[in-house]
């Protein structure tokens, strides 16, 4: 009897190729899994990204290799063609109501001040020894917005891919966590008492205009932004029109759910414990708890700021909802005003601050690549 | 070796154009609903 065969299929399993870096990797994803599950934070995104690391760090598997399955969809529709995050753009689009930035158009200043904390880290990832691709990747975390933040590394900084997008989506759904002792500290009760005078109605004819006009300012502006602030907008026509029902559904609800489930899976899979467990994915990290804490910082003290000037005071804690992660950060803003007073209610004012937040968190990454690949 | 003034000049080009692009929209939005508003206004005087 030949037992080499025996010996050679024994071999072949992956039992014999476990790594301790592997079995770390599954507690991580079982994590992220449990936390998914469990706490609420962020499911549609980290299940699959929990699910897809943990996949990849069970030996001889090669999902990701060259021609095999997560690769295809990782190298044509996130690395190479940037194809997944501006259609997610598109579904984000079709879901947002951008009526408060409309009646309250001065939000949108809330939302580029809360883009100082993707700069502050840009700076301190430099320090860390990143490249200034590398740092550009990271500082985008503190804009709190996943697609963008996959949008940018894919193109700057792709083997940081995995950190930077595990970053951008723990923080975003730790933002009732990491927001209110910040509100809290930058502002007096008083201030988190201050009623906003009711916002104007909207008509129809502004909601269908508004994408039109910020898709030719943002893109005349800033090119490198289209793919994002395109679908962004186009999402929103569809939505705002009222004659292509069909198409904004599919828009927020089919095809960013297929999109989702492919950007998680692939996510995952580029978190091999030999990529994932190094030093640098520890300081992304914390460089990305860094640059959310200064983002929310700015905008509160960017609304402060602006009452000094304005007849109409507004509520600091809508400035800390200029971060994006639409619409958990404007819920945050809402609830620490409730602390105060029971009957303020501030989340459509804050609502501005937030979706004016993913704008200027594109018009940041568009102007990284502006700056940076020219 | 980190190339400083590469990122000064990102800084303050990315974190200002950051702002003159939504200043720029702010103002756009602001001039296109006042148009909206006063074609509406117009149009509900005339009827």
């Amino acid at each position: 009897m030949d037992f080499s065969v025996f010996h050679s299929i024994i071999l072949d399993t992956g039992f014999m190729h476990l790594t301790f870096g592997n079995i770390i990797m599954w507690a991580i994803a079982l994590t992220f899994i449990t936390l998914a599950i469990t706490k609420n934070y962020e499911p549609l995104l980290l299940v699959p990204i929990g699910f897809g690391m943990f996949i990849v760090n069970l030996p001889l598997t090669d999902l990701m290799k060259e021609g095999h399955l997560l690769w295809v969809p990782y190298h044509y529709a996130i690395d190479h063609f940037d194809l997944i995050p501006p259609i997610i753009f598109m579904g984000i689009g079709a879901m947002t109501d951008f009526g408060p930035v409309i009646a309250n158009p001065k939000t949108l200043l809330l939302g580029a001040g809360a883009q100082f904390g993707v700069y502050v880290t840009f700076f301190g990832s430099l320090l860390l020894g990143f490249n200034l691709h590398e740092a550009a990747s990271i500082g985008i975390i503190g804009g709190a917005d996943g697609p963008t933040t996959i949008f940018l590394t894919a193109k700057l900084a792709p083997h940081l891919l995995g950190a930077t997008a595990v970053a951008a989506y723990s923080y975003m759904a730790m933002v009732p966590i990491i927001q209110p002792p910040i509100m809290r500290l930058l502002t007096s009760k008083e201030e988190r008492r201050i009623k906003m005078k009711q916002m104007r109605p909207v008509s129809k004819l502004e909601k269908v205009g508004f994408p039109l006009v910020a898709t030719l300012i943002i893109c005349l502006l800033i090119p490198p932004a289209a793919p994002l602030v395109g679908m962004l907008m186009v999402g929103n026509l569809f939505r705002e029109c009222g004659v292509v029902e069909r198409l904004s559904n599919t828009a927020q609800n089919e095809l960013i759910n297929i999109v989702t489930i492919f950007l998680g899976l692939c996510i995952g899979g580029t978190m091999p414990a030999s990529v994932f467990l190094k030093p640098q994915s520890l300081y992304i990290f914390f460089l990305g708890l860094i640059a959310f804490c200064f983002s929310t910082a700015a905008g509160l003290l960017l609304a402060k700021f602006m009452n000094l000037f304005l007849k109409d005071k507004i509520n600091p804690l809508i400035g800390a909802a200029g971060v994006s992660a639409v619409p958990m950060a404007a819920r945050v803003a809402q609830v620490v005003a409730r602390e105060e007073d029971k009957r303020n209610f501030i989340l459509m004012q804050a609502m501005g601050p937030n979706v004016a937040g993913t704008i200027g968190t594109v018009s940041a990454a568009g102007l990284f690549l502006t700056l940076l690949l020219h | 070796m980190v190339d400083w003034a590469k990122a000064l000049e990102t800084f303050i080009v990315g974190f200002g154009g950051v702002f003159i692009t939504l200043v720029i929209l702010m103002l756009g939005v602001g001039i296109f609903s006042k148009i909206v508003v006063g074609i509406t206004n117009m149009k509900k005087k005339e009827s």
